[in-house]
């Protein structure tokens, strides 16, 4: 005969396995953003090519994506082709931070490959990402024009990503 | 002079003294703060970029001035409280703090309960079955007794230990053994002696495997610093090595392994860079391969 007190702790120890399961099935390496619903982090630096001075209320005024890459970084080379692609459609203004990168180096690599950004923010030191919550390249930024972070993505962008998280923001 | 003497000392006594105290202090909250590119080190001990330059955010943080509350509540706010070794008591993490307890104290006042329900009816039957019988009857509620005496002081037992068991480095270790059936590829690099001549030092080396046909993605890499004297490497890559989510060794059937050194430390192949290709290969759960770095990438 099971005593109905014993079905207590084997629903109990079966309620935490099953926690503990499908934690291990998720990425650790995954870490929600903070940022999401709230404004863009106040930084000011200096364009790639022109060296002029932008902020981020020179952004304002519609949504955009901020690509975080840099020439070093491997998955951007990767993604490359999909962001000249969507700055192909015309839909959305695409802006970089280059991440702890050389002036020479980013240039060269978009003349060799394309440059798909509007303007591009150079952060040699990694500051204005780590306010941004950056950890690693690439990672891009969807924000709406009130300056407000509504998704970021972590790893190389694609088409799926267009179509699930930029196509139902501009349609809007 | 005398005087000046001893007041120089303070001085500095005093310096190296704040100097002491505030390194301490840098030591302790690096600590406590997780590098997020790599699992299971905290800032103080991963030589990743990202805990270099956070590192130093904490450093030039604390020469401004700031509290060690104000540099967490900086972490958390940019990379929330999984930076944090010690999470904060909020309210999504009350259950992580008190969960334990909360079920071992539950599970006290029902021991207490029960062994006091049962020892009555016991007492009872002792009463009623004052004969022979006795002992027939008894033994087997006492063996309940028993029973449940042992499965409720085994709970929080177990909750304790499976607690632990989730805590991150357990986890990865019990995500390793599950995984650990993930293809493997050991390497033995060998780079040829005229090759290994013409090495500086500034080299680096990569070492990959990509499928035999279609996309170069790697779906494992390893780098590694060249030196002059090193005539042999030992790499292994495995499914963590990955660049992209779903391009894993896991993923494919035939792949070729690669080994590059590279003088511009770039990840795309130049002209003038040192390598050796392995023949494509059926990919099994454990793989070993030996690899010649013998040729050099001509002009396209």
């Amino acid at each position: 005969m099971i005593h109905k007190l014993s079905v207590l702790p084997i629903s109990i120890f079966l309620v935490i396995l099953y926690f503990l399961f499908s934690g291990l099935s998720k990425d650790p390496t995954l870490i929600p953003s903070p940022l999401i619903g709230k404004p863009v982090p106040e930084f000011s630096s200096t364009t790639l090519f022109e060296k002029k001075t932008i902020t981020n209320t020179d952004l304002l005024g519609e949504t955009y994506l901020l690509n975080v890459w840099g020439s070093w970084c491997y998955g951007c080379s990767i993604e490359h082709d999909f962001i000249m692609d969507i700055n192909s459609k015309k839909t959305i203004k695409i802006y970089g931070l280059n991440y702890k990168d050389k002036r020479f180096a980013a240039i060269n690599w978009l003349e060799k490959k394309g440059n798909p950004y509007k303007s591009i923010i150079f952060d040699d030191t990694g500051s204005i990402a780590i306010d941004f919550g950056v950890y690693g390249a690439p990672e891009t930024f969807l924000i709406n024009d009130e300056g407000i972070v509504i998704h970021k993505h972590i790893g190389p962008i694609d088409q799926a990503y267009y179509k699930k998280i930029i196509l139902p923001v501009i349609e809007k | 002079m005398n005087r000046h003497i001893v007041f120089i000392l303070i001085l500095i006594f005093n310096i190296s003294a704040t100097y002491a105290e505030n390194n301490n202090e840098y030591n302790k909250i690096i600590e406590n703060l997780r590098c997020l590119v790599c699992q299971n080190q905290s800032l103080s001990e991963s030589d990743s970029n990202l805990a270099k330059d956070l590192r130093s955010k904490v450093k030039s943080m604390l020469d401004s001035g700031k509290s060690e509350k104000e540099i967490y509540k900086f972490m958390s706010d940019r990379y929330t409280d999984y930076v944090l070794y010690n999470p904060p008591l909020k309210k999504s993490t009350f259950l992580l703090w008190y969960g334990p307890f909360l079920i071992l104290v539950i599970s006290i006042i029902f021991l207490i309960r029960f062994s006091g329900k049962s020892e009555k009816s016991s007492f009872k039957s002792k009463f009623v079955n004052n004969d022979n019988e006795k002992l027939k009857i008894n033994s087997p509620k006492k063996n309940k007794k028993y029973f449940y005496l042992i499965a409720f002081l085994f709970i929080p037992v177990l909750t304790l230990s499976i607690y632990s068991y989730s805590s991150e480095y357990m986890r990865y270790k019990i995500s390793y053994y599950f995984e650990s059936k993930d293809p493997i590829i050991d390497i033995t690099i060998t780079i040829h002696n005229d090759i290994l001549t013409n090495i500086s030092g500034n080299e680096v080396l990569f070492v990959y495997a990509r499928r035999s046909n279609g996309m170069r993605v790697p779906l494992a890499i390893d780098i590694f610093d060249v030196t002059k004297s090193k005539k042999n490497y030992n790499v292994r890559l495995d499914n963590t090595m990955s660049m992209i989510k779903a391009q894993t060794l896991a993923s494919a059937d035939e792949v070729i392994v690669e080994a590059r050194i590279s003088k511009h430390k770039k990840a795309m192949t130049m002209p003038g860079d040192f390598i050796g290709t392995s023949g494509a290969f059926k990919i099994k759960s454990s793989n070993y391969i030996m690899l010649k770095i013998n040729s050099v990438v001509k002009e396209e």
